[in-house]
């Protein structure tokens, strides 16, 4: 989603750098300089100048250019090179950082001259772009020197640029991640292994964790508090998948509800699969993959084999962390991969590992083969997947794109000083009118001024909505209100503001909760500085109809013409028609049906307006009906309650019915309407100032009498 | 006395498995589905009696079974499930299987 371009910047655009301006003397010329600043008087000789060895360029960047920020990794020297490019686009928008999306050039050409180092290739990204060329340029310095800034340049197919950003170097690690480790009571954790102690295919070192991702090019980094948790945590001293998680939820100090590098460890004795189950990544649920556990039952101890089972299994189980499956699960991942039970990795089972050609696999081939690493396709994946696809929290496990991909996206940082809700009904009957509540409140104790028109018609909040099956859409109503925007401050005071919206109708869509399953909704606010807050995701269910009746209604709901006519509540024109009968219908057919309160709604408020048609022969115009707006109001209030109508949709109908028995001269009824709401609401305790709200409007409603 | 552990593995999708040995329904559970970050759906441990015993293993909603006879030849035996798109393979295992 979004119409933005990280890779284009035409207004912006400046030329690329000169690579000429970049090029600087060849380190041996360097040290010749050196040395003849400081030459020393002709009776004493200089110093041998000796050849200084060149950086290697590999490593991270990170470089912005306005509203854009690019995290590049480059990977083309150093240990174990992949051959790649990649990098990650986070947009900067007012307070908010966001995510926007991610590429990688996987096939590049790299040039390497004494004095720099080009390259260049086609990216693949996660949004769409003409300018998917790559050139980078990173200057070479000697090793005594600061690494250079590397410069990306995007090009189209026809070679001219678009944006160009200098990125400055970060760390020779691709990725980042902190890992905190907790124990249980009587588990002794693994500390370091040497690789020596037994046959294996590799040099022998001593590898702890974090060093056996080091080695794969991520910089893994003890953080958090460590923590001993209590055997009573979980049942009969077996660990439940669903009491990891609430012991991470609990003990986990950087666990958040959202994608971050970062993960927690847990070091434990036995998993209610039983003594087989030597570790699992339990974390499935919510924002996934940010646990995992080992268990010592079967592999505690200090023997050789043992400590190599405790490494094997920790980096395994991270491993699932970071969204690597099994090698000989790989056909089971979203998109498959070919199965690599050949592999030599951290992610197979050694028992599991059949080597190509006629070579006996299992157990003891694996391990005096195993180098104690990733393969490539891991180690690229690591390095270089995109991001969601890697970071904790983001994509599922396994799985691919999701709701909060693109500009819905959790931003990685947030100081509006605002916080966005949804709020919906848990359920909705099948063809029931789908009304959100969205509510904007201040985070910061000065208050803040914001947008009153937070209904998505006026174009300031934006609301995305995924349906059963997968597909993402953004609500886009069938009319837009172009208005002059009304401020409204909050404070510590008033420190929200509400709006009710239906969003069951959609321009060029029609309907969009027309079959039964499980929605999932995200709303978007464009401050006034820019910046984009985004409220956390709510899940709404449609149920299935249960009879004939329930069926039927549905049917009488859920037209294009009646959708246009809950947007509108209500309309007289010819076009919606069809609509129209169908509602009438509806009553006459189900006049105690729940969904019947909707179309009450829809005409009553249609009554109290006159409607004015303008006609070839002249404008004909229908008087406000006040008997028939109070008739279908009431009817719909009395059934509100029933079907869970919002409070909002309430409090609006009501003041409606209200200036419609004040119209038809039932003064003494409209003010008893009035006061019995107030009274409504008062009993469901609601928040000071809201009350304050809702006094306010009965005031203004009185004074339209 | 001995005892048979059956491990559903690769390939359940909420599936409803059922399970009997030697004519015994011993598990019968709906909404079976492998855990990829393990390799398993689910495990079942019974005791059983003998040299050899009967196990078949049926995925009602896919119409699949498939039967085996197990030697029962350590004091735990341990027999693997796993399904495909349109059968099941049922493997009797040397040894304890290790799962992470």
């Amino acid at each position: 989603m979004g119409a933005f371009d990280p890779n284009l910047n035409v207004m912006e655009m400046e030329p690329a750098a000169d690579v000429a301006e970049m090029e600087e003397a060849p380190p041996m010329q360097q040290a010749a300089d050196v040395a003849a600043e400081g030459q020393a008087p002709a009776m004493f000789p200089l110093p041998p100048v000796f050849p200084l060895r060149l950086r290697t360029v590999s490593g991270s960047y990170s470089g912005t250019r306005s509203a854009w920020r690019l995290d590049l990794r480059v990977d083309v020297d150093g240990a174990r090179p992949m051959t790649r490019i990649s990098g990650d686009y986070f947009s900067v928008s007012g307070a908010t950082t966001s995510y926007f999306g991610s590429f990688v050039v996987e096939a590049p050409t790299v040039t390497t001259t004494a004095t720099l180092v080009t390259i260049r290739g086609r990216a693949r990204a996660t949004w769409s772009t003409s300018y998917d060329r790559l050139e980078l340029t990173i200057p070479r310095r000697a090793i005594v020197l600061p690494p250079a800034a590397a410069t990306a340049v995007w090009r189209n197919a026809a070679g001219s640029a678009g944006a160009s950003y200098l990125c400055d170097y970060v760390s020779r690690h691709f990725r980042t991640v902190e890992l905190e480790e907790d124990c249980e009571q009587g588990v002794t954790p693994f500390m370091s292994y040497n690789t020596g102690s037994l046959p294996s295919g590799s040099p022998a070192r001593t590898l702890t964790t974090l060093s056996s991702y080091a080695e794969a090019g991520i910089d893994m980094r003890s953080a958090g508090t460590r923590n001993v948790i209590a055997t009573a945590e979980n049942v009969d001293g077996r660990w439940s998948n669903a009491e990891l998680h609430a012991s991470m939820v609990q003990h986990f100090s950087l666990w958040r509800e959202e994608p971050q590098w970062k993960v927690w460890l847990l070091h434990a004795m036995r998993h209610e699969y039983g003594p087989t189950l030597l570790g699992i990544m339990f974390d499935q649920q919510g924002r996934q993959r940010q646990g995992c556990a080992s268990f010592y039952q079967s592999i505690s101890g200090t023997a050789p084999s043992r400590q190599r089972d405790q490494l094997y299994v920790c980096v395994h189980e991270l491993g699932h962390c970071f969204n690597l499956f099994h090698s000989f699960h790989k056909q089971y991942m979203n998109p498959p991969m070919p199965n690599r039970e050949w592999s030599l990795s951290w992610m197979n089972y050694p028992q599991n590992y059949r080597p190509a050609g006629p070579v006996p696999g299992g157990s003891a081939a694996f391990w005096s083969a195993f180098p104690f690493q990733f393969d490539d396709l891991e180690v690229i994946h690591l390095r270089h997947g995109f991001r969601n696809n890697v970071i904790m929290g983001g994509n599922p496990f396994g799985t691919g794109a999701a709701l909060t991909d693109g500009d819905f996206a959790d931003p990685v940082e947030d100081r509006s000083g605002l916080a966005l809700a949804l709020e919906a009904k848990p359920s909705f009957r099948l063809g029931e009118p789908v009304v959100v509540e969205i509510k904007l409140r201040s985070t910061d104790s000065r208050g803040k001024r914001v947008h009153k028109q937070l209904n998505p018609n006026f174009g300031f909040v934006e609301i995305a909505i995924q349906r059963p099956g997968g597909e993402v859409l953004v609500y886009d109503p069938p009319m837009e209100h172009c208005t002059a925007p009304e401020m409204v401050s909050l404070s510590t005071e008033a420190p929200s503001a509400y709006a009710s919206a239906y969003i069951g109708y959609a321009r060029g869509r029609g309907q969009i909760f027309d079959a039964p399953g499980r929605y999932r909704l995200r709303a978007m606010y464009h401050a006034l500085d820019g910046s984009r807050v985004v409220s956390p995701t709510i899940d709404l269910r449609v149920r299935a109809p249960l009879s004939h009746e329930d069926e039927e209604a549905a049917d009488l709901m859920l037209g294009d013409d009646q959708g246009m006519l809950l947007f509108l509540l209500g309309s007289d024109a010819d076009e919606l028609g069809a609509g129209n009968r169908a509602f009438e219908r509806m009553l006459e057919r189900q006049p105690q049906h729940p969904l019947a309160a909707y179309v009450q709604l829809a005409m009553g408020f249609n009554a109290m307006r006159a409607f004015k048609l303008a006609t070839p022969t002249g404008v004909r115009v229908r008087r406000a009906n006040p008997d028939g707006a109070i008739e279908h109001l009431a009817a719909s209030l009395h059934g509100a309650d029933a079907v869970g109508v919002d409070n909002i949709t309430v409090n609006l109908a009501t003041r409606r019915l209200a200036r419609a028995q004040a119209a038809a001269g039932k003064r003494k009824e409209a003010d008893k309407t009035l006061k019995d709401m107030v009274e409504r609401f008062r009993r469901k305790n609601l928040k000071q100032h809201v009350m304050a709200t809702i006094e306010a409007q009965v005031k203004a409603t009185t004074a339209m009498f | 006395m001995g005892r048979l552990r059956i491990d559903l593995r690769e390939g359940f999708d909420n599936d409803d498995v059922e399970i009997d040995v030697d004519g015994q329904r011993v598990y019968a559970r709906a909404g079976v589905r492998t855990d990829y970050s393990v390799g398993l759906a689910d495990s079942v441990e019974v005791d059983v009696t003998g040299v050899v015993v009967r196990v078949h293993v049926r995925l009602r909603g896919r119409g699949l079974s498939a039967e085996k006879s197990v030697p029962l030849e350590a004091s735990t035996q341990y027999l693997a499930v796993t399904a495909s798109p349109n059968a099941i393979a049922l493997t009797s295992l040397a040894e304890a299987p290790r799962y992470f």
